[in-house]
């Protein structure tokens, strides 16, 4: 059984141009000390996604299907017994570490802020235990910085700092929605590294969510491609590096200019721009963009098939393109 | 046949930041310190380099957008700092820049047309001048042909383009002047990686057929590595490294580019493993308020010594087109 087991989740949003379906029919499993890496584009659905396993989702959104945190439906909970899972049992590291901690407080107080919550330490036992959570994450002499405002920090320190406030309950499943993208390639190679190591250490499941396929092979087992608010390939990371099966990810993985690896022809291009998500195509979202498609494309999507060891993908034209 | 476009000499600048206390000097950023670098007609110029090593200070230095404190640029051989205001605007045809940002660079409320074509306006007023006779429509539609866009695009507004398109108009805006130079300042960094790769053709392209240089800014090695004949590598504020693109990609010889290259995530390199992170740059970049006498990549540096702490390296030949400023390289 599954730490956390994803079936068949659907969220439309609301928008101007009335509801739009963001994620479509998306499932997936993670293991204790799993890791699973989720590639996509912008409007992919990928951070939306990690908005509905925390229940953060904005007002007006509309969810279906099952997210199985340990035996417990997420989607089934109240606001208050959410409130006990959320930052506790899930938590979730964001993109951007100037926007996503208070500016006024003291990160100290921010760290505690779920000790106090969920843990009950209060006073001098909530302090040595975010000192413990600041040297965890390696942020050089803890005892000074905790007094420390956010300001006062570079990206770097501010992304260990909200690392150290994710891990406070000591959860089973951190979300990590493009950790390292705000940050510079020596700094990011640091944090990946860092949660390499507490996932290898604490056995928590790992999601993380990235654009950057290199991030996504150095730190994850498992990886999901995301296109058009669903999943059109799913495998171990490895297998699934070496035998890209759905076009997209043949796609993406070709536009990527590689250090090194410089051929003399053109970069490979998709033609034409990430769909809007009110304006998807019928059957397969990849169908107006992708070169093998045909008129089954644009009748009912492909369902998830089998292409390797534990590797699906979502195309109806697999068997060209294996 | 060669000729330089783009020459800068011991670019310094500084900033002084705010007052902050009565009872202390300001303080003051060293943005650049002593840059010197020359692109010849046709070639391109990566600058690499982490946030606060100065490429985009040099950037708008070259764009004349900003004074050096010290040290002057030179585009086609003319000293911009020595030009007239009415001379650096007419100069400007020569030097165009294009930015980052897709949706902050294009005014909302001006069509297409309005865009690309108010370079043309600013720099050449008078009709047909300085398009060869063509008239400024058919410059306009030129501009618009060669980045890939319709011409029935032109009475369109920005927001309804993609941010690839977007950028293309940002490029058109750039090259409706027939430059000999243009700065691209993390040109594709905003963007997906599957119309990454279009507006990156695009600029190869267009390489070919007007022979434009480029000068490109980006912390993306890849994207340098695809686009560029030379590169340079930048930290806090210095050049440490200068080398054509195959030879410095083979055989980096600085310890920051070595450690740059290291902290790229490979594809299909397996999970990271205990040994692996060993070798991560620890540190961040130190503070640029300090005026450095050693070494400034010294602290955090694996082979630094005490040599590293008090003498500053000088930008060497260490082989044929291969500059690297480092005691041991």
């Amino acid at each position: 059984m599954a730490l956390l087991s994803v079936d068949d989740l659907h969220v439309e949003l609301q928008t101007n141009r009335g509801m739009v379906p963001a994620v479509r029919g998306v499932s997936f499993a993670v293991e204790a000390g799993g890791t699973l890496g989720v590639v996509g584009e912008s409007g992919c659905g990928k951070s939306i996604t990690a908005l509905a396993l925390m229940g953060l989702l904005p007002e007006g959104a509309r969810v279906r299907g099952r997210i199985d945190l340990g035996g417990t439906d997420l989607l089934g909970l109240s606001e208050d017994e959410m409130c006990h899972v959320r930052g506790n049992r899930i938590a979730m590291i964001f993109q951007e570490p100037m926007t996503s901690l208070n500016p006024v407080h003291r990160i100290g107080r921010q760290i505690a802020e779920p000790l106090r919550l969920h843990r009950g330490l209060r006073g001098a036992n909530a302090r040595d235990e975010v000192l413990r959570l600041l040297d965890r994450v390696g942020l050089p002499d803890p005892a000074k910085r905790i007094d420390a405002y956010p300001h006062q920090m570079s990206g770097g320190q501010r992304q260990r700092v909200m690392i150290a406030m994710a891990l406070s309950c000591e959860p089973d499943i951190l979300l990590a929605d493009e950790p390292t993208t705000a940050l510079d390639v020596t700094i990011q190679g640091q944090i990946l590294d860092l949660i390499n190591e507490l996932v290898d250490d604490s056995g928590m499941g790992l999601i993380l969510i990235s654009h950057d396929l290199g991030v996504i092979g150095e730190t994850t087992d498992n990886v999901a491609v995301m296109y058009g608010g669903s999943m059109v390939e799913q495998g171990p990371t490895d297998s699934l590096f070496e035998h890209l099966a759905h076009p997209y990810s043949q796609g993406l993985f070709a536009a990527v200019p590689r250090v090194g690896e410089r051929h003399d022809g053109p970069l490979h291009t998709i033609p034409g721009t990430v769909p809007e998500l009110a304006d998807l195509p019928p059957g397969c979202a990849f169908a107006d963009r992708c070169a093998k498609a045909s008129d089954v494309c644009w009748g009912p999507a492909p369902g998830m098939a089998e292409v390797g060891a534990a590797h699906h993908a979502a195309c109806h034209h697999l068997g060209g393109a294996v | 046949m060669s000729e330089t476009v783009l020459h800068t000499v011991g670019l310094r600048r500084q900033f002084t930041l705010p007052r902050e206390s009565l009872f202390r000097p300001p303080e003051t950023v060293f943005a650049l310190n002593g840059v010197d670098l020359s692109i010849q007609r046709g070639r391109s110029l990566g600058v690499v380099g982490e946030s606060g090593c100065g490429k985009s200070t040099l950037a708008r230095l070259c764009m004349a957008l900003d004074t050096p404190t010290a040290g002057h640029v030179e585009v086609l051989g003319r000293d911009l700092s020595q030009l007239s205001a009415m001379e650096l605007r007419q100069a400007r045809a020569q030097f165009q820049m294009v930015f980052q940002d897709p949706y902050g660079s294009l005014d909302p409320r001006h069509t297409v047309r309005r865009i690309v074509g108010e370079t043309l306006e600013a720099l050449a007023p008078r009709q047909g001048d300085g398009t060869s006779g063509v008239s400024r429509e058919e410059a306009i539609g030129q501009a618009i042909d060669a980045v890939g866009l319709r011409r029935n695009d032109l009475d369109k507004y920005p927001h309804e383009f993609s941010g690839g398109q977007r950028q293309r108009i940002a490029i058109a805006r750039a090259l409706v002047t027939r430059p000999s130079l243009i700065v691209a300042d993390e040109p594709v960094s905003a963007l997906d990686v599957s119309v990454q790769a279009q507006v990156l053709n695009l600029m190869q392209e267009l390489q070919q057929d007007f022979g434009v240089t480029y000068m490109l800014i980006s912390h993306d090695l890849g994207v340098v590595d695809y686009v560029c004949d030379e590169v340079a590598v930048m930290y806090l504020g210095r050049v440490v490294e200068l080398a054509g693109r195959a030879q410095l990609f083979a055989k980096p010889c600085h310890p920051y580019t070595k450690a740059l290259f290291d902290a790229v995530p490979r594809i299909g390199a397996g999970r990271r493993s205990g040994a692996d992170r060993a070798s991560t740059l620890q540190g961040s970049v130190s503070s640029q308020t300090r005026q450095i006498t050693g070494c400034a990549f010294a602290d955090r540096c694996p082979r630094a010594e005490s040599r590293c702490l008090d003498e500053a390296p000088e930008l060497r030949r260490i082989d044929d087109g291969h500059m690297a400023s480092c005691h041991f390289a």
